[in-house]
């Protein structure tokens, strides 16, 4: 049989309690970040508070939020000066336990970012070992239970400034983007994550970007920051007749070429070569993922057949089309 | 005794009944024993202690034979992994071995013994198959040899079966126990070499190139057969001076007509490789090359990179022997032909060609 009641946590009837002085950041319990307080505001300005926030009082008379982070969060944005909360005092409840009511209470309503995941399992560290989160927390959490996930979570939360924080809670980068951050010093983790935020990077070019300029940095010796200031990148952030998605592409294209000479010049062959075929616009071809494999593909867009005759008897007629090889080979 | 320092040994409950347990207990009774119990899986990814130091005496319930994991749209060669161990005390800044195991310790499987006669048993119901049967593929065949006594144990059920080869891979010059055999009949000892430059940088606590082509020498006029493999090839500086180096070693220390075969493979990895080999190499140089995704999902030398190191080595290799029995680890039918002339075609041609080279070897 399950204790309905937890069996050392006497819940005492709520209280009016002053805002003023009462930190509505994260505390020692709190695990939520990088929400939205507007849908929280708009319900207690509807229906009011349905659920008193749950506070710890410390010996020395401070209070800390034990579970009502977003509600206070929200109450206080309201202009709320008092709010109602239920206060539990430290000799009552241990700190372990007082970590477990806002966990489990928010495991079962709602999902949490990899900042909060982040959050959890930092402040679980404090009190638990590593083997025993391992074993029964990572789960809850979905996520396996492997010690260097664990490491990455916790330094999500350490280690990220609060503008990469709060990007990765809200998905603008990727837990990938943001683990292969952690592995940058924190100067170049500064530089790389506002080039990534200031220029809109979608996952996959950050992800590019990131792994370009680690292999850079390590093949040459050069720091990430040196790369960043050098003269061809600052010219192409500082163009301004090209718009974000173009400084994107023309960043990406200029390390790339510098990380892989031999495919960049490959493809550009291949590109120029093409080009000159001129193909008719309902016809393109493009080679295999990275040369890869032999084969290469034409794809004709065609109305009805009649069209499809016109634009094959069009291409029969390019004879060039005949001397289309790999790239490296072209000049054979 | 092993060159190679072991500090302590872990051993899986009841290990104590196997031939295995009394022999290694012989040899390092000196060192601290104790249980295995639940040993904490490797961090993979972050961890760079892979225990290569500690031997871990292993109650094995998997698969002791089974084939070589090839991947999809590749020719693979058809050999026969016999699992006695895992990971190697050597060093490889680009061994793959790095992330293929979760489990760290030089993991080697006391019971091997107790369970050869599956092997038997698979190669006798099979008479007209070759099997050609290795223990170099998830750890270094005789590097732990002097300890073991692999080769004391595993080559007599070799001896008379004419339908299979045990090939014993290494990076070492551990022959002590083959050159002690009494028979030689249908045990391929073969070597992987490099370029000086990748050997002295990247093959930490492996032999020189001298040392193995001596130790392939001497195996050579004790009588046995011999294969080399140059795998993984890296480009780097000078790479062509380089491998031009170790080619003119090869001419000097060693007969090309008692050689079985030399295979080719360039440096390839699972992309999650790259990190741990940043972290637990971090003055590594084989990371600089043009990758690209394969097919089958392995980072590999941007294709034309590829065709150049086995052209290269090809043409140089032919130039010193003509019947060598070269052939391509894990490439696809178009690089087979456009720098070895010719492709078995698939898979099973490949088996083919090798399973030929045993006959003529072998008988």
């Amino acid at each position: 049989m399950i204790d309905i009641v937890h069996p050392r946590l006497k819940l005492p009837k709520p209280s009016l309690v002053s805002l003023n002085g009462l930190s509505t950041g994260s505390g020692p319990f709190t695990m939520s970040y990088g929400f939205d307080p507007e849908p929280l505001k708009a319900s207690i300005k509807t229906v009011g508070l349905l659920n008193p926030p749950l506070l710890l009082e410390s010996r020395a008379g401070h209070l800390a939020i034990v579970s009502g982070h977003r509600r206070m969060t929200a109450l206080f944005e309201l202009g709320e000066k008092e709010v109602p909360a239920r206060i539990l005092q430290e000799h009552n409840i241990s700190y372990l336990d007082a970590l477990f009511i806002n966990f489990f209470d928010n495991l079962a309503t709602r999902e949490f970012n990899s900042v909060e995941k982040g959050m959890i399992l930092r402040r679980l560290a404090n009190y638990l070992p590593a083997n025993e989160i391992l074993s029964d927390y990572m789960t809850l959490l979905s996520l396996p239970r492997r010690q260097s996930t664990l490491e990455t979570y916790i330094s999500f939360d350490r280690d990220l400034d609060e503008t990469l924080k709060f990007s990765l809670a809200r998905g603008a980068i990727s837990e990938a983007t943001a683990t292969a951050l952690l592995e940058l010093v924190p100067d170049e983790r500064k530089a790389v994550g506002s080039l990534l935020l200031n220029l809109n990077f979608n996952m996959n070019q950050q992800k590019q970007l990131i792994e370009v300029l680690y292999d850079i940095s390590r093949m040459d010796g050069t720091s990430i920051s040196e790369i960043l200031h050098a003269k061809p990148i600052l010219d192409i952030l500082s163009n301004d007749s090209l718009n974000r998605p173009q400084k994107t592409k023309a960043l990406l294209t200029l390390l790339r070429s510098r990380r892989f000479p031999r495919l960049s010049r490959a493809e550009e062959v291949f590109r120029k070569g093409i080009a000159r075929l001129g193909l008719p616009k309902k016809v393109s071809i493009q080679p295999p993922p990275y040369f890869e494999t032999e084969f290469y593909r034409m794809e004709i867009s065609f109305r009805n057949g009649k069209e499809l005759k016109e634009l094959i008897d069009h291409l029969a007629r390019i004879e060039e089309l005949g001397e289309i090889k790999n790239p490296w080979e072209a000049s054979n | 005794m092993s060159i190679f320092p072991i500090s302590r040994v872990l051993m899986d409950a009841g290990v104590e009944q196997y031939g295995l347990f009394s022999r290694i207990r012989g040899e390092i009774a000196e060192i601290p024993w104790g249980r295995s119990g639940k040993e904490k899986s490797r961090n993979v990814g972050n961890c760079r202690d892979m225990g290569k130091e500690t031997l871990h005496l292993v109650d094995f319930k998997g698969d002791i034979l089974k084939p070589c994991p090839g991947t999809r749209n590749h020719i693979c060669c058809g050999y026969q992994i016999l699992h006695v161990a895992a990971n190697c005390p050597l060093d490889c800044s680009y061994c793959i071995l790095q992330s293929y195991f979760s489990e760290p310790n030089l993991r080697v499987f006391a019971n091997f013994e107790e369970r050869l006669g599956e092997v038997v048993r698979s190669i006798d119901n099979s008479p007209d198959r070759i099997f050609r049967i290795g223990t170099g593929e998830f750890a270094d065949s005789l590097a732990l040899d002097p300890l073991i006594g692999w080769t004391d144990i595993l080559a007599p059920l070799f001896f008379k079966r004419k339908n299979a080869i045990l090939e014993l891979k290494t990076k070492t010059a551990n022959i002590e126990g083959l050159i002690a055999l009494p028979e030689r009949s249908q045990i391929v000892v073969s070597w992987s070499l490099n370029s000086p430059t990748i050997v002295d940088r990247e093959e930490h606590r492996a032999p020189s190139l001298r040392k193995r082509l001596e130790a392939a020498a001497r195996c050579q006029e004790e009588g046995f057969i011999v294969g080399f493999h140059f795998d993984p090839l890296i480009p780097h500086r000078n790479w062509k001076d380089g491998y031009l180096r170790t080619l003119d070693l090869l001419d000097r220390f060693i007969d090309p007509h008692r050689i079985i075969w030399i295979s080719m493979g360039s440096f390839r990895f699972m992309p999650q490789l790259k990190s741990i080999i940043a972290q637990r190499h971090p003055d590594t140089r084989v990371l600089d090359g043009e990758f690209v995704p394969g097919v089958d999902g392995k980072m590999r030398y941007f294709k034309p990179i590829r065709m150049e190191l086995y052209f290269f080595m090809r043409e140089h290799l032919e130039k010193w022997g003509n019947e060598l029995g070269l052939y391509l680890c894990m490439e696809s039918d178009e690089i087979w032909k456009k720098t070895m002339g010719w492709s078995p075609g698939d898979s099973a041609g490949l088996s083919c060609f090798l399973d030929k080279r045993v006959k003529e070897f072998f008988g």
